[in-house]
């Protein structure tokens, strides 16, 4: 494509596949979901095909944008304009520009055409999606980023302590590579598969009459027994046998998630920036600057220890986090061996040097509030288990008082190990917490990221002057394990609250 | 900053939030009153119903006083702290430099009695953005005012 000529026409269309792609996007977001919708949850009649026609035909309004999109590359900047009754006309510098994310589903490689996705600085939704691009395009603009980029790092103080440590990494050689056989460990460890068997489970509960057509389908094969009719060892056998297909079913669900999304994952890194590749259909190819990594995770459940391998995840502020059109990027390794994490993290941030945290434990006293904790929920189970005998068909009031001696032991046993798994450390540069008895999480922030302190005051915490510390972050997920310390002595956390905030003082928030 | 000088809210704020109350609990009472003379409800029923209603304000106006008495703000050259919970506490600091941008808010009722509310920013997400509450027009946009720092360092 020569820039100079169309730079002075109207500007770059898309790709000329690009209204294929569009009406893809916009069937997948909207027509297929409002279709099953419609079919799951009411008989199928004919309102529901002139809503679905309905729909189609707005959506068809949809491809108009393609005609009403343009965008030149400038030397320092690239111009969009774009919109049919509300123009939108933005300038994006090429040094503001931090992401250059690229997706590719199958289709789009053969066509060689891929989505891109410019973001910057700004946080939030992406600068700009191109649906679709020519493959020749991603490249000069690649190229035009990184060279606006490079030429003014040397002004700008923002790489300041990042580019010395990278003079040797330069050659870009790679920080991770999962061979296909981690891949399918991963996908065993994530078990993924649980969420699409609830899925099709739950489809099948709501939707009878597709529920009696896979009967009458399985009844094919081998006939359900009637259940009031078969003696106990035969349904012991039947259920097993049912039970044993349904989980290979979910791990070769889960495995086959992983293989789609993280194939051939490998991850690079380039002077202030990380390069992820992955994908068996979808490719995906996505650009992590450094300095927008907000958080970095460490996670081992049961089976990690198993495969002696641990998960790396991230929380970005803004853009690479959210999932408006794009695309979610919170995997900095999916696995790797339990031994590379900390020389891996020390490659990706020289000052987060994990391998040397010395974590301090919580006050020994800590696990008799855990403890009592437990106490108090046995208590509670044995008050519903009795309110239960109550009722009628409910005869377990022999049972009921094997509760305690049951549940006491786990508990004592969760309370120590809860102490002893709990653990929290703070330096110059970072404050780190790990916890989790069964399911284990580690937290690493660097101090310069933190937002705002919080410290919690129990009326428990109060009896015992102790305190919760928690911090808060860009682009933190709600849901998920961050630097939230629990049963701190009181003088503790206050002195590590007023640390931090003396830290901040001289350190400016760059996103 | 041990001797930081925490300030409380507004007296007004505790009049003006026990006005609120107090005009929603009287509301409550004629819807009631209301269904009772218009429906076929026992009227005891009623009237069990509007002690239980009472007892709850009566509950909730001591509790304002507790939440009154447990709030407190303080500023200094680090950043705003806020502490408010009754039961459970909560003590918050946002560095001064961390503040991303700030509002303030004010109700018609605020208006009456010129108090306002001061929302600040951040970048966090549990935190995204907090809330002074209880504080006159004036003390809230000094401590804007005050809040607001050089952003010429700031380069993204």
């Amino acid at each position: 494509m020569n820039k100079s000529k169309e730079k002075l026409s109207g500007g770059n269309r898309l790709h000329k596949f690009s209204p294929l792609f569009i009406l893809i996007h916009v069937i997948w977001k909207s027509i297929v979901p409002l279709a099953f919708g419609l079919y799951t949850y009411s008989k199928v009649n004919s309102a529901n095909h002139i809503i679905i026609a309905f729909a189609v035909v707005i959506s068809a309004f949809s491809l108009l944008q393609y005609w009403f999109y343009h965008y030149w590359l400038e030397n320092d900047k690239i111009e969009i304009k774009e919109g049919i009754f509300f123009k939108q006309h933005r300038k994006v510098p090429y040094t503001r520009i931090q992401n250059v994310n690229v997706v590719q589903n199958p289709l789009q490689r053969i066509l060689k055409v891929s989505t891109l996705q410019l973001e910057s600085a700004s946080g939030g939704k992406p600068e700009a999606v191109m649906r679709v691009v020519g493959l020749d395009v991603v490249e000069e603009l690649k190229r035009r980023v990184k060279t606006a980029n490079s030429n003014s790092s040397a002004t700008i103080d923002e790489t300041q302590y990042e580019v010395a440590e990278d003079k040797k990494l330069e050659s870009a050689d790679y920080l991770l590579k999962v061979s296909t056989k981690d891949v399918i460990k991963f996908g065993i460890i994530s078990q993924k598969g649980m969420v699409y068997g609830a899925l099709i489970f739950g489809f099948l509960a709501q939707n009878q009459i597709f529920m009696m057509k896979l009967m009458t389908y399985l009844d094919l094969f081998f006939t359900i027994p009637d259940f009031t009719k078969i003696t106990f060892a035969e349904g012991v056998i039947y259920v097993s046998v049912i039970g044993l297909v349904m989980f290979v079913f979910l791990q070769l669900m889960s495995v086959l998630w992983a293989l789609m999304k993280f194939y051939q994952f490998q991850i690079e890194k380039q002077t202030d920036r990380l390069q992820a590749n992955m994908g068996l259909l979808s490719k995906v190819s996505a650009t992590i600057p450094l300095k927008k990594i907000q958080l970095y995770r460490i996670s081992e459940n049961p089976l990690h220890k198993f495969f002696n391998a641990r998960t790396i995840t991230i929380e970005t502020a803004g853009g690479v986090n959210t999932d408006k059109s794009g695309i979610v990027m919170r995997w900095l390794a999916p696995i790797m061996k339990k031994v590379d994490v900390a020389t891996f993290i020390r490659k990706v941030e020289p000052k987060i040097k994990i391998g040397s945290v010395d974590w301090q434990s919580l006050p020994h006293r800590a696990w008799k509030r855990v403890f009592k904790k437990g106490i108090y929920l046995s208590v509670f189970i044995l008050a519903v288990l009795l309110t239960l005998d109550y009722l009628p068909f409910f005869s377990i009031r022999n049972y009921i008082w094997f509760v305690f001696p049951l549940t006491l032991p786990l508990a004592f046993f969760y309370a120590k190990n809860f102490v002893k798994k709990t653990g929290y450390y703070f330096d110059d540069d970072i404050i780190c917490f790990k916890s989790g008895v069964w399911f284990g999480k580690q937290s690493f922030v660097k101090i310069k990221k933190i937002q705002t302190i919080m410290i919690h005051e129990s009326p428990f915490d109060r009896r015992n002057k102790m305190a919760t510390l928690e911090i808060d972050t860009a682009g933190s997920n709600l849901l998920l394990h961050h630097v939230k310390i629990p049963y701190l002595e009181l003088h503790d956390a206050y002195q590590i609250r007023n640390f931090i905030n003396n830290k901040l003082q001289s350190e400016d928030f760059d996103w | 900053m041990k001797d930081l000088k925490y300030k409380q809210q507004e007296s007004e704020y505790l009049t003006m939030s026990r006005l609120l109350l107090t005009i929603i609990f009287f509301l409550v009472t004629i819807v009631l009153l209301v269904i009772g003379f218009f429906s076929e409800t026992d009227f005891a029923d009623i009237g069990k119903t509007l002690i239980g209603v009472w007892v709850l304000y009566f509950f909730l106006f001591w509790y304002q006083k507790a939440a009154y008495n447990r709030y407190s703000y303080a500023m200094d050259h680090q950043g705003l702290y806020i502490n408010h919970g009754v039961l459970w506490r909560k003590k918050i600091v946002i560095p001064r430099n961390r503040v991303q941008h700030t509002d303030i808010a004010q109700g018609p009722l605020d208006r009456q009695f010129d108090l306002a509310e001061l929302v600040i920013h951040t970048a966090g997400t549990r935190n995204a953005s907090v809330k002074l509450v209880g504080v006159f027009r004036e003390d809230a946009e000094d401590l804007r005012e005050s809040l607001s720092f050089d952003e010429s360092n700031d380069a993204v």
